[in-house]
């Protein structure tokens, strides 16, 4: 909490500061000197709309108005604007959001227009509504799941839902400050991670705004958006131009797709061991949605050391893995897709060989089996586990938790338009939106 | 004895750069009794609690002392703390419970009780507030800031959920962050600058911190309406949220502003600067030494000065992957043989890979010995800062009950067992020190159990399932 506060007063104390950030909040100008209550309630019914994403209760109004007055009776109006920024942004309505709805005729709760507004604004642009947005749930405009549903498609529309739904897939790759921060570089140079980051956002966006390619698609696509030393690093085919550009992938490469790619390879692992098992518990996990144990307790997870002298391969040194029958139980469906990867190394460089030995990437996904990673990520992409766990993803990003029992079986209309649109994340959000899953309240914990 | 009866709330005000400054005053004689270890109104000096971390395990074989008892011989990794030895005791043999996700779960279940929470690794965090929050709502509760959360090194591990990186927690995903700023710590320990715009004069921060306290007000009664609409789960998140607000007002309200009263020069020694290092290093190097020492100051006068009582020191974060390279090069040039031949340079400096990693010499990381002991130095400097402060008839670490801890026991394999844990301090004579209290084995919940009573918390217990521990360790209380 004191960093919240410390973070409200430092806010405060910039819009104070400067004349014209001021203005943004104190509506009449010149400011007064003393207080002003016609100013202050005009004042606090812009910024506190905007802030707590509706219009405030006569209840708050007079509570802040009071703190506004007291401190402008002891020093200046403006340090009442001061004080009352402050508390508005430590205020748990603007912290938190409340999505309290209200009762209908039908009995279920709805969500109001405003708490529509700020589910509207959060999911697709990732940020607080606007002006524009809030205008218009206060006229109504958002009381029908249609009119929700087409403000929604106006939303997509703009350039603010490429910047927004990156961050659905950054939160999906758990990319954090991968490619941000030169500590998290996982010890790649940190301009290189930048644009592997880049590259897994760029093309997502490019397969959900520009294609419109179903989601699986990111598994098996021959294109990808690189700069000319990705590509080099990655042994692709040089891009034009000194920026991002898409590049084809040749037949005969190893890569295509996401799970080849540093977004995948890198930034799951700590830039030093390869963590098959790591890496295929993503691909069950986040790919397939099939949940992933710990391993027990008592079992000692880490690899003894490899003796310099009698080289193994991964592989090898994970064969126990497969034979003893405590752990074969997961690991069986774990080990050989992970494996399949290890002809990328932890940073993500192409190898053949591992201490000299040759690198196996044969292996069954739940007894189909692959030859190579390109192999697997197109079983994957066909299978049914994909398609509906590409929408359960996505519905867990958007309402914030898990689903439940009741929740997946009104998924049912969402799965059924990523069917028929063939996998538009696009026409999937469309749906969701349009559906009671998002303008209606589930039963309280 | 003085023969001036001081007032406890005494506190010194002065001018720092322009902003008017307000700090408590430490004991002093005037304010004891005659014997030097109460009030003259009778209450006794108040007990300290506090948790140093560090992190990656030791090598147990160089760890536990061979002897036990008092008087035990230090051991390889504890030789640093030969100068504080009477006031630090060696708890070995006792076991870790529940394991779960390796690094995060040997700091979370240590400090709870309970096991890691969370279903994916980047959300794994407590189950439940850990132990010295729990401790600082019995001790901490009047001081101005209830518990302090210190860090030195910032690396992160590979993982991102709240338990691989942070000690304490006030419930489940609400981690206290550690500052790793000198200067924050400093503005925080002994700073009331208000505005950003330093004022002259005193009455400037009258109205700073008056202001302060009426937009508390309101936010908590804001908060008090929404608290009536919501849930059950949703009330118990938002009381948590109002804990820390009320934190912050009570943080406040008890440094009043203003001027009055005579009271003679008397300081907490104030540190002569605002310190600038800026810590949260990734990098381990000689500055960060330099930052150890300072925080350790800095929380030693803040714990003397009695502006908290609770407090934890991250000298890494759990899981860290800080770069450790000038205390292993050391190592290995110490290790050079009389031919001149040196051990292999290891592939990583990261602290966490050195705990795994062999050279050509030996096969279990050598270097992480040489870590730990580097570790016990800094734990060290951390200790004698403690103890350089007179309190009483005494000094501060008397009236403390500290736990040195780490996330793992055997650094290259992640073992749990033989959990290493030191207790430091006497806790205003409730705990003997210098002590080896060697176990066959059973609950190490037993000695957050032991410290926390020792310094007032009367818990009955702490630990869950079958792993209870309800009985303090008898060989450490006096």
């Amino acid at each position: 909490m004191e960093m919240y506060e410390a973070a409200a007063r430092e806010i405060a104390n910039q819009v104070v500061a400067e004349p014209a950030r001021l203005a943004r909040v104190v509506s009449c100008n010149p400011v007064p000197a003393g207080f002003d209550e016609a100013c202050a309630r005009s004042s606090l019914g812009s910024f506190g709309r905007l802030a707590l994403r509706r219009a405030l209760t006569p209840s708050e109004v007079d509570r802040y108005l009071g703190l506004w007055r007291g401190v402008s009776e002891k020093q200046t109006f403006t340090e009442g604007a001061r004080a009352v920024i402050s508390a508005i942004l430590q205020s748990p309505k603007f912290l938190y959001r409340v999505e309290y709805g209200a009762s209908t005729t039908t009995g279920a709760r709805r969500y109001t227009g405003q708490e529509i507004a700020a589910r509207l604004s959060y999911l697709l642009w990732n940020t607080t509504p606007d002006a524009a947005l809030l205008d218009a749930a206060d006229k109504g405009e958002l009381s029908t799941d249609e009119a929700v549903r087409a403000r929604a498609t106006a939303m997509l529309a703009s350039p603010r839902a490429r910047a927004g739904l990156r961050d659905y897939f950054a939160e999906y790759l758990n990319l954090q400050d991968f490619g941000l921060t030169p500590e998290a570089a996982r010890g790649l140079e940190p301009t290189l991670a930048a644009a592997m980051r880049e590259q897994a956002l760029s093309d997502f966006e490019s397969l959900v705004f520009d294609q419109g390619a179903p989601f699986t698609d990111l598994l098996t696509s021959t294109t990808t958006r690189v700069n000319a030393t990705l590509a080099e690093y990655y042994g692709l085919p040089a891009p034009g131009g000194s920026g991002l550009a898409s590049v084809n992938v040749p037949a005969d490469n190893a890569r295509a797709g996401l799970l080849t790619f540093g977004a995948f390879l890198v930034n799951l692992g700590n830039g030093q061991t390869t963590q098959p098992v790591r890496r295929a518990k993503f691909i069950r996990e986040m790919v397939l949605c099939q949940p992933v144990i710990q391993p027990p307790e008592e079992v000692n997870t880490t690899l003894p050391m490899v003796d310099p002298t009698t080289p193994r391969t991964t592989r090898q040194r994970l064969e126990q893995h497969l034979t003893d029958g405590a752990c074969k139980g997961c690991h069986a469906s774990l080990d050989p897709l992970g494996l399949s990867f290890e002809i990328f190394d932890a940073l993500g460089r192409t190898r053949t060989t591992e201490l000299g030995l040759p690198i196996i990437t044969a292996g069954n996904l739940d007894g189909q089996p692959f030859e190579a990673p390109r192999d697997l990520a197109e079983l994957l992409a066909e299978r049914p586990e994909a398609k509906s766990c590409a929408v359960t993803r996505l519905y867990r990003y958007a309402s914030g938790a898990v689903e439940d029992v009741d929740d997946s079986a009104r998924l049912a209309p969402v799965n059924a338009a990523y069917a028929d649109s063939n996998g538009k994340l696009r026409d999937v959000l469309l749906s969701y939106i349009g559906s009671s899953l998002f303008t209606t309240v589930s039963d309280p914990q | 004895m003085s023969k001036y009866q001081i007032s406890r709330r005494r506190v010194l005000r002065g001018v720092l750069g322009g902003a008017a400054v307000a700090i408590g005053l430490p004991r002093l004689d005037g304010m004891l009794n005659g014997n030097g270890n109460a009030y003259a109104a009778g209450e006794a000096l108040p007990k300290r609690f506090g948790v140093w971390a560090w992190a990656n395990g030791v090598r147990l074989d160089r760890w536990v002392p061979k002897t036990t008892g008092a008087g035990y011989q230090l051991s390889e990794s504890l030789v640093p703390l030969e100068p504080v030895k009477d006031y630090v005791s060696v708890v070995s043999g006792l076991n870790l419970p529940f394991g779960g996700r390796v690094h995060a779960a040997g700091n979370c279940v240590f400090m709870t009780g309970q096991r890691l929470t969370g279903n994916s690794d980047s959300a794994l965090t407590y189950a439940r507030e850990s132990i010295d929050q729990e401790v600082a709502k019995v001790i901490g509760a009047t001081t101005a800031i209830r518990s302090l959360e210190v860090g030195v090194t910032d690396a992160p591990s590979s993982e991102q959920g709240t338990a691989f990186r942070f000690w304490s927690h006030t419930g489940p995903s609400s981690p206290n962050r550690p500052v790793y700023s000198t200067r924050d710590v400093f503005t925080r320990l002994f700073g009331n600058v208000m505005t950003a715009t330093p004022q002259p004069g005193p009455t400037a921060v009258d109205f700073a911190s008056e202001q302060r306290k009426s937009v508390l007000d309101a936010v908590l009664a804001d908060a008090a309406e929404l608290n009536s609409v919501l849930g059950a789960r949703d009330k118990a998140r938002l009381e948590q949220h109002l804990e820390g607000i009320r934190a912050i007002e009570m943080r406040i309200s008890s440094t009043p502003p203003g001027g009055g009263g005579s009271g003679g020069p008397l300081s907490c020694g104030m540190p002569p600067a605002q310190p600038t290092l800026v810590g949260g290093a990734t990098d381990y190097n000689a500055q960060v030494e330099q930052i150890n020492k300072c925080m350790a100051e800095m929380l030693a006068l803040g714990l003397a000065c009695d502006v908290t009582r609770v407090f934890t020191f991250q000298l890494v974060n759990p899981g860290t992957e800080v770069i450790i390279k000038s205390v292993v090069d050391a190592a290995r040039m110490a290790s050079q043989t009389t031919s001149g031949a040196l051990p292999v340079a290891p592939r990583s400096y990261g602290a966490h890979n050195l705990s795994h990693i062999p050279d050509g010499l030996e096969v279990d990381a050598p270097y992480l010995h040489a870590v730990v002991v580097h570790y016990m130095k800094e734990l060290s400097v951390f200790v004698q800062a403690l103890r350089a402060l007179p309190e009483g008839d005494g000094n501060l670490l008397d009236n403390c009950g500290i736990i040195a801890a780490n996330d793992v026991s055997d650094g290259p394999t992640h073992d749990l067992k033989n959990f290493p844990s030191l207790v430091i301090g006497r806790a205003g004579g409730k705990l003997k020190s210098g002590i080896h209290a060697a176990y066959p084995g059973g609950n190490v919940l037993r000695v957050p159990l032991t410290v926390a009573r020792a310094v007032g918390h009367e818990m009955t217990s702490f630990g869950s399932e079958n792993s209870i521990a309800t009985e303090s360790l008898a060989e450490l209380l006096a």
